[in-house]
């Protein structure tokens, strides 16, 4: 009997606190918990903002570096697959380290692009494409370019490379000046190329058509025989007035070197 | 006189920079120094075989500028440098 009382006085000790922990647990539990409910502060129960935070797609910010033995283009365009992307601006690094922003600020479905971009200057050199963007989940972004060359059959002109002048590279002077003349036309780039000794290259300065000038610090050993790589110039179609070429003088009486530029 | 003699060679360490000469700092900063010497020497009056000799070392040293030798090059330009000061 005693034993049964004693059974009897436990369970009812025990009993209360049953509920107590599943009330514990259903509290601790979200998907049981009615937040609509019981934040609700408008039936006093006591809840007010602390803060929040607004959740969207985030901007991100990718450079697409171009391989320096890529063509020139003429125009660039933008293709997302996989997945939908909002295109905010490009950030176009040209060739002569110039940067061009495209404020896009569009949506490109996946599948689709956007319209070709026009480089200004006709045709340039690439050094890379920064892409301000934001994407609604996993998405690809890529970059196409159409190349600037001219078409088989392009007659003389602003097309094509031509030689601008050249001079004889002295023993004293490390400097000269190629007289070009507004009359020969507009150029977007320029190149030189070397014959009959090498040439210790340390500067370039384009005076252009207007009066103003672009100083280039170049620093290169050119090879006899070898030409440089095109020489961006800053802006559009520009007329050259001439060019300055400051070099280190020849150490040797080795034959002369003769150095020629030419202009696109 | 031994505190004479550590001073003397101390100020001929640090102005003869033989005590801090170190490697260019990139491609182009090695470029720029040969170009220097090249324009030293073609300042100077040298003796034809002598330019020939220039010639040649900084055609070497410009190549290991371009390709990143420079620790190669440090050696070059300390050679190139005597040449020119002795020819």
């Amino acid at each position: 009997m005693k034993r049964i009382l004693l059974m009897a006085a436990a369970l009812v000790a025990l009993t209360p606190l049953v509920p107590q922990a599943a009330m514990a647990q259903r509290d601790r539990d979200g998907e049981r918990f009615d937040e609509r409910s019981s934040y609700d502060d408008r039936r006093g129960g006591g809840w007010s903002r602390i803060g929040q935070i607004v959740v969207k797609p985030r901007l991100e910010r990718e450079v697409i570096r171009v391989n320096p033995r890529e063509e020139a283009f003429s125009r660039v365009g933008v293709r997302a697959f996989d997945g939908d992307v909002e295109i905010i601006e490009l950030n176009i690094r040209f060739g002569n380290n110039d940067v061009e922003r495209v404020r896009v600020n569009k949506v490109v479905r996946a599948g689709t692009g956007l319209p070709p971009i026009d480089l200004p200057g006709r045709v340039r050199r690439l050094r890379e494409v920064e892409v301000v963007y934001r994407t609604f989940g996993p998405a690809r972004i890529e970059l196409v370019g159409r190349d600037g060359r001219p078409g088989p059959g392009a007659g003389p002109g602003p097309g094509r490379w031509q030689e601008l002048g050249c001079a004889k590279v002295g023993f004293l002077e490390g400097k000269d000046v190629i007289r070009v003349g507004r009359k020969d036309g507009g150029f977007r780039a320029i190149k030189l190329n070397v014959r009959g000794n090498k040439l210790r290259l340390e500067r370039l300065r384009v005076v252009y058509a207007n009066g103003q000038a672009d100083d280039l610090v170049v620093r290169t050993v050119i090879p006899e025989g070898a030409e440089t790589r095109p020489i961006d110039l800053s802006g559009r179609h520009r007329g050259i007035d001439y060019v300055e070429l400051r070099y280190i003088p020849q150490i040797s009486f080795g034959g002369r070197a003769t150095v020629c530029v030419s202009g696109l | 006189m031994m505190k004479y003699i550590t001073a003397v060679v101390l100020t001929l360490a640090l102005t003869s920079g033989a005590v801090f000469a170190a490697p260019p700092a990139s491609k182009d900063a090695c470029l720029e120094q040969a170009f220097a010497l090249a324009e030293k020497a073609a300042a100077k009056k040298l003796a034809t075989d002598m330019q020939s000799k220039i010639e040649g070392q900084l055609t070497a040293l410009e190549a290991k500028c371009a390709a990143d030798d420079l620790a190669g090059a440090e050696g070059d330009i300390k050679t190139i440098e005597a040449e020119i000061a002795g020819g």
